[in-house]
């Protein structure tokens, strides 16, 4: 067995443990008579209402509701938000207009606003989805601003300095540099729109969805039911974070260099230098020691266009690492949007 | 001072043991306390007038009960108190009691009322609806999971020609249902008084029907098990508190009148004295259960094990206890 395979192996184990061990808990404390048996049912019977409302198609139904109005409110959440944090990032008149009322906005719980959207939108569909976007809306928008803020002014001086025209300076510094934030907003941003759509479906009462499983089965004291509905949206989550969001992150910030922690067997053979320098950024010893030793970052020829000579010689972070020099490229001369001919070369 | 040192993860494990086991003792200790038995019901409407009355006259007291007494929003929050521990005694409409009693241990100590003539299902007054079979399509608030919905769903649907698919069911709290039909949010709802009352009063809607005619809507005064088999005497004092605050209510109506009018206002509803003794007159309060009771929660058990909501049928007759009441009636 290789030594990857036999770790995440034991990753799995770890995990399923974990499981486990909750699952022991759950029946140990239902089983205590502590409390009713209608108000904390054994493994068995939430196994046994699992099974019947998979086989029912109850389950599925409902959970594909809700799924379809998480994911059109963050999407639409996320067409608005982003540009806009974007946008408040690099203009100062943006950040000042949009900033005081993000501020106020931010802090009012999305389950607040049900009622309201109740009365301005009626029940149903519209009002739920129109939570689920309020709720993702915030961490969205506040994590493109800071992320676009959170930018090195070192990369973009650099990028200033070699040409780079706006396009690329958005294209190759900024979205770049500002995608750890976004990624990092978007999972928030599905995690309060899950506590959004919970909310709405209990408060403006569409037809289907989980939110309306739990609170229908509260009233008929089936816990069983509610449990399994809150199961379904563990899952979900679970697999938001495992195939959605890792892979995610694995394919753009790791394969860039933006994460230190990012899992990526690809892991940077050509890692640009923003990716040292992102992580010197950060100042986190691990991080930094983390570059420090990464083979990507020796070798020779690693190249960047967001990095100067002068930023490289005078950047204390990047000087502290010891390992770039700067040497002439003939390479990049002529290249669009380039003015100087330069390499990195990281030994 | 080194032979002191704690290490976390001992500190976590004995505070952890200490945190368990201050549970059960808790419980240990709460349970042998003679504490008052707590008492629970719905203030939101008028099945809780005896409650309330009990309550504004100290009738409990009176009566020798020592007797907590809390307020709920409805009858499922006051049976899901119940099902929970915290609540010893509670005004439950037959549905959340026939689900308190089939998966928890409530009993039945004797009927709160029949209230049939409180429950109306109510059209808004700009929707054209005229009759329930109007409803077809339409948005219809209800509180699920409550007897005023369950006999709405089954028995006057049915009896004009309709089924549950046939309109949007929207579930809404009863307070809030005349809110919802202002609003343009619903185009009716399935509610109890004083609510139709409300909203014929303030021209936004119509009585379409009331439930009278299709059930007589047992209000039932339950307890849990433990509790009566550990501390008949106290139930039975509770319940000689309670026929007070029905006697109160029967020769003394306009006292009655004016104690949940107050109360009502109390909680924010712009309510006049004058709907509140039209709500009063409506309520049948008989603490007797009536002949064949058992079979009433029978049907509606049978309905709810067709719909997998229930898994076997109760044992009626071991879950109506009729010796507490006669006790505090002799």
């Amino acid at each position: 067995m290789r030594l990857g395979e036999a770790r995440s192996w034991k990753a799995l184990a770890r995990g399923a443990a974990g499981i486990a061990a909750l699952l022991a808990i759950w029946e140990a404390f239902a089983l205590s008579g502590l409390f009713s048996n209608a108000l904390t049912p054994d493994l068995g019977s939430i196994f046994a209402t699992i099974l019947e409302m998979l086989r029912n198609g109850s389950l599925i139904e409902n959970t594909l509701y809700t799924l379809a109005r998480v994911l059109i409110g963050f999407a639409i959440a996320f067409a608005i938000a982003v540009p806009l944090g974007i946008l408040m990032g690099r203009y100062w008149f943006a950040e000042r207009f949009f900033l005081p009322l993000v501020s106020a906005l931010l802090p009012i719980p999305s389950v607040a606003w049900v009622p309201l959207f109740v009365l301005w939108f009626g029940i149903g569909n519209l009002a739920t989805t129109l939570v689920v976007i309020y709720a993702a809306f915030f961490p969205l928008v506040y994590n493109a601003w800071r992320g676009v803020k959170a930018v090195n002014p070192l990369w973009l001086r650099a990028a200033e300095a070699m040409g780079a025209g706006r396009g690329a300076m958005f294209f190759k510094v900024i979205w770049p540099g500002t995608m750890p934030y976004i990624v990092t907003g978007a999972r928030l941003a599905v995690g309060h729109a899950w506590i959004g759509v919970i909310g709405g479906e209990l408060l403006a009462s569409p037809r289907l969805g989980l939110g309306e499983v739990i609170f229908n089965a509260k009233e008929y004291l089936q816990s069983g039911v509610m449990i399994t509905a809150l199961i379904a949206i563990g899952v979900l989550g679970l697999f938001f974070e495992r195939f959605v969001f890792q892979v995610l992150e694995r394919v753009t910030v790791g394969k860039w260099g933006m994460v230190a922690g990012a899992r990526g067997r690809e892991q940077r053979r050509d890692r640009p230098l923003t990716a040292c320098a992102a992580e010197a950024s950060h100042s986190a010893k691990p991080a930094l020691r983390g570059c420090g030793k990464m083979p990507e970052c020796r070798h020779s020829g690693a190249r960047s266009q967001a990095a100067s000579p002068e930023s490289i010689n005078t950047d204390p972070r990047i000087r502290w690492l010891g390992l770039c020099s700067w040497v002439p490229d003939p390479a990049l001369t002529g290249r669009p949007g380039m003015t100087g001919g330069f390499s990195a070369s990281c030994q | 001072m080194d032979d002191l040192k704690i290490s976390r993860r001992s500190l976590l494990a004995s505070s952890g043991a200490v945190v368990f086991a201050s549970g059960f003792l808790g419980r240990a200790f709460a349970a042998s306390a003679k504490a008052p038995l707590t008492f629970g019901f719905d203030q939101a409407t008028s099945w809780g007038t005896i409650g309330m009355i009990g309550k504004a006259e100290k009738t409990f007291e009176k009566a020798g009960a020592n007797v907590r007494i809390h307020t709920f929003g409805s009858g499922t929050a006051t049976r899901n108190a119940m099902v929970a521990g915290r609540i010893d005694i509670g005004v439950l409409g037959a549905t959340p009691f026939i689900f308190g009693a089939a998966k928890s241990d409530l009993v039945a100590i004797a009927i709160a009322m029949y209230a049939g003539k409180t429950d109306a299902v109510v059209a808004g007054i700009k929707t054209g609806i005229k009759s329930v079979k109007d409803l077809k399509g339409r948005r219809v608030a209800s509180r699920v999971g409550s007897a005023t919905n369950y006999v709405f769903l089954n028995k006057i649907l049915p009896a004009y020609g309709l089924t549950q698919s046939d309109i949007h069911l929207v579930n809404t709290p009863f307070k809030d249902q005349v809110a919802a039909l202002a609003a343009g949010s619903v185009d009716a709802f399935a509610g109890v008084e004083p609510f139709p009352s409300i909203a014929e009063v303030d021209h936004l809607g119509i009585v379409l029907v009331d439930y009278s005619r299709f059930d007589m809507l047992p209000v039932v005064l339950a307890a849990r098990r433990p509790v009566v088999e550990r501390e008949p005497e106290a139930v039975v004092a509770f319940l000689r508190g309670w026929l007070a605050a029905v006697k109160l209510f029967n020769d003394d109506r306009a006292k009655a009148v004016r104690v949940v009018t107050r109360i009502f206002k109390g909680q924010g509803f712009k309510i006049s004295e004058k709907v509140i003794a039209l709500m009063l007159s409506k309520l049948d309060v008989n603490p007797r259960y009536v002949p064949g009771i058992e079979r009433y929660f029978e049907n509606q058990s049978e309905i709810f094990i067709k719909e997998h909501k229930l898994a076997a049928m109760p044992q009626w007759n071991t879950l109506i206890n009729r010796a507490l009441l006669q006790k505090a009636m002799s």
